[in-house]
């Protein structure tokens, strides 16, 4: 059936029906034809550092158990007994003995997910001991960047190809050197598009993150200056293109102070792109008298000249993108300095008013932090509140933009082909794979 | 620094990384050691005896107290002495201790 067919069909690219965020017949088609078609995040690969270790990858009501093989080999299998379908892993942990056990009947397959046991044996006949039968049932897995991903389609194009252009504009950033500072995840009630936008534009900054924009009201705040724009790829994915120049957003406010201030706030409202790292960098600076405009190379000398005495791997400044970017369908990264926030969003189950929205704040590591890393877990913190600053403005508008969608006679949101641009693709992508163009 | 675990009656040896269980070393040196829940700590099956080393011996954990202590109730005792989960135990130098059953992999179950 085609999508145009369809109510919550985007027919023009610039108005996105509401229905799409809370539709019960579009959630199901998304579990059927986008969650089980496209290459999505399941875990970094320092969270099963060592063979046998385990962790669970949840999307809509799918479980798959992501495994470390060995040294260079990770598999994902669905998270089922061939018995009596008891999910075999939850949550993460160590298959030790190599031996994946089933908590019921004691079945158990090898890290391979060959049959190695089955109890009792002389009870069942021999076609349901086929060693094929009994094999547990994998999903495909591709890793980029230390990140392991999974499709459930056993035809889907290979990872490499699908992501060819995102991978090879977010290779200078370095994410494959970076290490987990912190993971947190909040249950949003909203649809998961919805919860994903806000970070798929920075139209919003001016109005909803006055610390950004400095207090500058209005059209004092230039949005045309933060980025020339976006690049978009087939397949959903894309990212912002730099700015123009160096000219600051803010009207009358030097570049200097505007960097400074810019650098202040997303490390008191994130905690996660700028850092006490680059916080110390900047210290230094403020105290010489640095001439305007200058500021932003003198802080990257500065950073530089730190990182090299830490023994902190820097990549050259990537210099194709603004720095964020999306990875079609549901992780987004916005980069900076050797650091990174990337947030994944997944639907809670079938609730296409729910979802789960993660936060990681990444950093490249120097050398003397280096040794034996624990495990990253994720910390579940629901209360708004108890988020930085910058996340908690972004919260509270997901939240109202949902209790708005439902509203009678608001058909359609209205779209910036030019600010939004990210979203329309998006967008587009999805009906795509709901349409079987995909 | 590895610490070195000797298994008898079997007299067989193995390296202990810091924070890695007895269990877990045994598998990864090659050792099959008796389990049936394979590293959960519910079925008791790996339970062992410390023979010497008892001040290299990391104490158990909550979830380990409980289940010695179901060990214990069903031989009818309040404590078993120096009995331990090998898939909890955790060393901070050598140690010597008792499992039977502890021995070579010997064939490719994969």
């Amino acid at each position: 059936m085609p999508a145009a067919a369809q109510t919550w069909a985007i027919v023009d690219p610039k108005r996105v029906p509401t229905e799409r965020y809370f539709s019960t017949e579009l959630a199901m088609l998304e579990k059927d034809r986008l969650w089980t078609r496209t290459w999505q995040f399941a875990c970094r690969l320092d969270e099963i550092p060592r063979p046998g270790d385990f962790t669970e990858y949840e999307i809509a009501d799918q479980s798959i158990l992501i495994v470390r093989v060995d040294d260079s080999t990770v598999k994902a299998y669905f998270n089922a007994c061939r018995h009596r379908a008891t999910a075999l892993g939850e949550g993460a942990g160590t298959f030790y003995g190599g031996q994946i056990v089933c908590p019921y009947h004691g079945w158990r397959w090898n890290l391979e997910g060959k049959s190695t046991y089955v109890y009792a044996r002389q009870g069942f006949t021999p076609a349901c001991l086929d060693p094929e039968l009994l094999r547990l049932r994998e999903c495909r897995v591709g890793i980029l960047f230390g990140l392991v991903f999974v499709n459930m389609n056993p035809d889907a194009t290979p990872l490499e190809i699908e992501f060819a252009e995102i991978a090879e504009t977010l290779a200078p950033i370095g994410f494959d050197r970076m290490s987990v500072r912190w993971w947190r995840s909040i249950k949003l009630p909203a649809n998961w598009k919805m919860a994903q936008e806000a970070f798929l534009e920075a139209y919003h900054v001016m109005q909803a993150h006055p610390s950004l924009s400095m207090g500058a009201a209005d059209d004092d705040y230039d949005l045309d200056a933060m980025s020339a724009g976006f690049e978009t790829f087939a397949g959903g994915h894309s990212h912002a293109l730099p700015a123009p120049g160096m000219d600051s957003p803010v009207k009358g406010m030097s570049f200097n102070d505007y960097f400074l201030q810019f650098n202040n706030a997303l490390y008191v409202g994130t905690d996660a792109y700028t850092t006490a790292r680059e916080m110390f960098v900047q210290q230094g600076l403020i105290e010489r008298d640095i001439a305007e405009g200058e500021l932003p190379l003198a802080f990257f000398g500065a950073l530089y000249e730190y990182a090299q005495g830490a023994g902190i791997p820097l990549p050259p400044p990537a210099t194709n993108t603004a720095g964020f970017a999306h990875v079609f369908p549901n992780l987004t990264f916005l980069p900076a300095y050797g650091n990174s926030i990337a947030y994944r969003v997944r639907p809670d189950a079938n609730d296409p008013e729910s979802c789960i929205f993660e936060v990681w704040a990444l950093q490249i590591p120097g050398t003397e932090e280096e040794g034996e890393a624990e495990r990253p877990t994720c910390e579940r913190l629901d209360d708004i509140d108890q988020w930085p600053q910058i996340f908690a403005e972004d919260f509270r508008n997901i939240v109202r933009q949902q209790k708005g969608v439902r509203t009678h006679g608001l058909d359609d949101l209205i779209m910036s082909e030019k600010y939004e641009a990210m979203i329309v693709n998006s967008h587009a992508t999805v009906d795509e794979y709901l349409s079987g163009n995909r | 620094m590895t610490a070195r675990v000797r298994v008898e009656p079997a007299g067989v040896e193995f390296g202990v990384n810091p924070g890695d269980t007895v269990f877990r070393a045994a598998a990864e040196a090659g050792f099959t050691w008796p389990t049936v829940c394979f590293g959960g700590a519910r079925c008791t099956a790996c339970a062992l005896t410390v023979l010497s080393g008892h001040n290299r011996i990391n104490p158990p954990g909550r979830d380990e107290q409980i289940v010695l202590a179901q060990l214990a109730a069903r031989r009818r005792r309040t404590t078993l002495r120096d009995v331990r989960l090998a898939c909890r135990m955790t060393v901070s130098g050598d140690v010597v201790v008792e499992k039977k059953g502890v021995k070579p992999v010997e064939v490719d179950n994969g």
